[in-house]
């Protein structure tokens, strides 16, 4: 104990005002009082550490938190003055000087559960997710009185949960698709069809059930301040459970980069993407790309993207006109807001696709609009709403006419963990192409069930 | 005889005006005999206990508890309390302490007029606030001695022997033996030790030894400010960025090559979308 915190008579009596005036609620008064107190004894640690305190609840955090540095200074063990010397610079924003004295602070008092606490929202401002939840449950389960004042930081940080740089992920379940065959309801052209040479409706099955497979991995083995590098995959394969030729079978693989700079992000990207379909090749597309992120305000974040795409694209019909091997060049541009209730993204994209045969070289314009919302139950929704504009720029071969086309698409899925590894997904997905040629017509909608393995 | 009635009748509304006004009159002083708190509760640690007179047992005291005359308070092992009294006197207890506050008068103006504070057992360190009177009329009465005390700050112990450190002040203290009647002037910077039926000895408190006796008496409060148990929430900002870190959107342009429409962040399995199906950009190709 210093020599000095108990040397003054008068001192002790304007502690003792402050402190009964402090417990009465007059923050004011109790400041007062112990601001004389400090001039009648300034080596009093306990003066300034009640007037630190007051400061506290006044929200004076610069006097508060100049009032603990004397406290700690002249007697480096008081109770709660070197987590509140924390706190008050936590306040001000000196998040590294916090952090410094939160960890004295949890030397002194490991079982103090507000150190916790505030470690955690330390961790939590400065981007360290996995931290920030381990000392909020920390601080939770030593002090549960204060828990709901902290609860906002856990929910937001609980987020991050999977920080580890790899992530693995295996899903299946059952399917049912309407037309698998991704077939019009009728056929203008004679040489092709189930039978063969004929037109009008088509014969046979286009519906089946299925089981997806889907594998998806990541390793984002670089991450720094500035870089963030890493690699994933996606493997789907589509097992029909009577329309086997038909089975999709799809490899898609990316690397990327992303360099921070301020609030922008630049993120060049390569990914190669190979489907079979029926057991046999049936596109292989490369595609290299640039993509530029801004973060406009706390809330909104766009995206401008240019890519090319190498694309080998043809079926087995061994008509030339329907040879889509090509290129193609696609820019975009999204706007990204998220919010409490959950995320939205919306964009535009326009994409010139040439090819080798003359069917299918035609502008594309979309207009892709997809989000999460957070729902109660710790349900997830997620929509994906997506309209194209196909405007080709070729007359098709066998109609004579310019292709126009109007596909849409939309996506809805509700998530729910089950387990701390597995989701349950129910889906439906309906697609239309309204098409002036008759041939490109389709309608097709797929429901789901889903389980969702995860690491 | 209506005279003689008239006459009665008034006599009897006098007497029961009489009666009113007595009433009214007992009505008002009755506040003035309330009994008003000596002493209030400031700094706790550890575990205190409280009785009054009409209680059978103790109870758990808390801060800002109010102690009023003949109240007791006793401390449990490492525990202390802080007293404040209506005078402005600290009164600090040490641990495994019991004290009887026995009389604590004050006048009108708010200023004490006599008060007795009776140590059954342990240690006390006392700031009693300075008076003009010329008497002391703050009294601290242990098992052998009893101690008349003007301002000053020191600590009385009640063990066996009695023991009073006297630290600082502007006068002395007065100490008598109630086994022997001896009266004993302690001057301040010097203790003095006192045995049932035996003469005090005395000697001087070095620092060492202030510290040591004060050691005992540390009642550091830390109040827990709403400001800090109950922070304002997570800023929009930080949640934003959370989020975004947390379930964002992939490569917008990736899921057009694939159609997957994979939304994953990609470490994170919790958020993304799954495709099952071939992408515009494939459909309508397939074998016909």
């Amino acid at each position: 104990m210093p020599q000095g915190a108990w040397s003054s008579e008068e001192g002790e009596i304007f502690l003792a005002r402050g402190n009964k005036l402090y417990l009465d609620g007059k923050y004011a008064e109790a400041k007062e009082q112990l601001l004389k107190g400090t001039q009648a004894d300034p080596q009093n640690a306990e003066i300034w550490s009640l007037l630190g305190t007051a400061n506290l609840a006044l929200k004076d955090y610069a006097q508060a938190r100049d009032a603990f540095a004397k406290a700690v200074e002249l007697d480096p063990t008081i109770p709660r003055g070197k987590l509140y010397l924390g706190v008050a610079n936590y306040f001000l924003g000196n998040l590294t000087e916090a952090e410094r004295w939160f960890k004295e602070a949890k030397s002194i008092a490991p079982d103090d559960g507000l150190v916790h606490y505030y470690a955690g929202l330390v961790a939590a401002h400065q981007q360290r997710p996995k931290d920030a939840l381990t000392e909020l449950e920390t601080g939770m389960n030593l002090a549960p009185q204060f828990a709901l004042g902290f609860k906002g930081y856990q929910e937001a940080v609980k987020v991050y949960r999977e920080e580890r740089p790899f992530s693995i992920s295996f899903t299946t379940g059952i399917e049912y698709d309407d037309n698998v065959k991704v077939l019009p309801d009728k056929t203008t052209v004679s040489a092709v069809g189930p039978n063969g040479g004929v037109t009008g409706a088509y014969k046979g099955h286009k519906a089946d059930w299925r089981t997806p497979l889907i594998l998806n991995a990541a390793y984002e083995p670089i991450r720094t301040e500035k870089w963030t590098g890493g690699v994933r995959y996606y493997g789907y394969g589509g097992l029909n459970y009577y329309l086997d030729n038909f089975n999709i079978c799809d490899q898609l693989g990316e690397m990327y980069v992303k360099y921070r700079w301020g609030r922008l992000t630049v993120n060049p990207f390569f990914a190669f993407d190979y489907t079979w379909l029926g057991g046999q090749p049936f596109s292989q597309f490369i595609s290299p790309g640039l993509r530029f992120t801004l973060l406009e305000t706390a809330n909104l974040a766009g995206d401008l993207i240019y890519m090319y795409q190498d694309r080998q694209f043809k079926t087995n019909i061994g008509n030339p006109s329907y040879d889509r091997t090509g290129n193609m060049n696609q820019v975009g541009f999204f706007q990204t807001l998220a919010g409490k209730p959950g995320s939205i993204r919306a964009g535009l994209i326009w994409e010139r696709e040439v090819t080798v045969g003359i069917n299918f070289t035609a502008n594309r314009y979309r207009l892709p609009v997809e989000g999460f919302l957070n729902l109660p139950w710790q349900v997830t929704a997620y929509g994906y709403f997506e309209w194209a504009k196909t405007a080709c720029s070729n007359r098709d071969s066998f109609a004579n006419r310019y292709r126009n086309e109007d596909y849409f698409q939309i996506l809805v899925q509700l998530r729910r963990p089950v387990t701390s590894w597995m989701n349950a997904i129910v889906g439906y997905n309906h697609i239309s192409n309204p098409s002036n040629i008759q041939d490109y017509q389709y309608d097709r909608n797929i429901y789901q069930l889903l389980a969702m393995f995860y690491y | 005889m209506n005279m003689k009635m008239t006459g009665k009748r008034l006599g009897w509304w006098l007497t029961l005006g009489c009666c009113l006004v007595t009433f009214l009159a007992m009505s008002q002083s009755a506040p003035a005999q309330e009994r008003k708190p000596a002493a209030e509760i400031i700094a706790l640690v550890g575990t205190a206990e409280i009785k009054s007179p009409s209680d059978a047992n103790f109870r758990p005291a808390k801060l800002k508890d109010a102690l009023y005359p003949q109240d007791q308070i006793r401390t449990l092992a490492n525990s202390r309390a802080k007293l404040f009294c209506a005078d402005e006197t600290i009164l600090t207890l040490g641990e495994s302490t019991t004290v009887d506050l026995a009389k604590f008068q004050m006048d009108q103006q708010g200023r004490r007029q006599s008060a007795l504070v009776k140590i059954l057992d342990g240690s006390m360190r006392f700031i009693v606030h300075k008076f003009t009177g010329p008497d002391p009329n703050f009294e601290i009465q242990g098992k052998t001695v009893v101690m008349g005390i003007r301002g000053t700050d020191g600590v009385f112990e009640t063990r066996n022997p009695d023991n009073v450190y006297f630290f600082s002040g502007r006068t002395t203290l007065n100490l008598r033996n109630v086994t022997t009647g001896q009266i004993f002037i302690l001057t301040p910077r010097n203790f003095a030790t006192t045995e049932a039926g035996r003469p005090f000895r005395t000697g001087p408190v070095t620092p060492e030894l202030q510290n040591r006796v004060l050691r005992n008496f540390q009642a550091a409060q830390s109040h827990i400010p709403d400001a800090v148990s109950k922070p304002p929430p997570p800023p929009p900002s930080l949640l934003s960025a959370l989020r975004r870190a947390g379930i964002v959107f992939g490569n917008p342009a990736i899921p057009q090559t694939s159609g997957f429409l994979n939304t994953n962040n990609p470490t994170t399995t919790q958020g993304g979308t799954l495709q099952s199906t071939l992408p515009s950009s494939h459909q309508g190709l397939f074998p016909r």
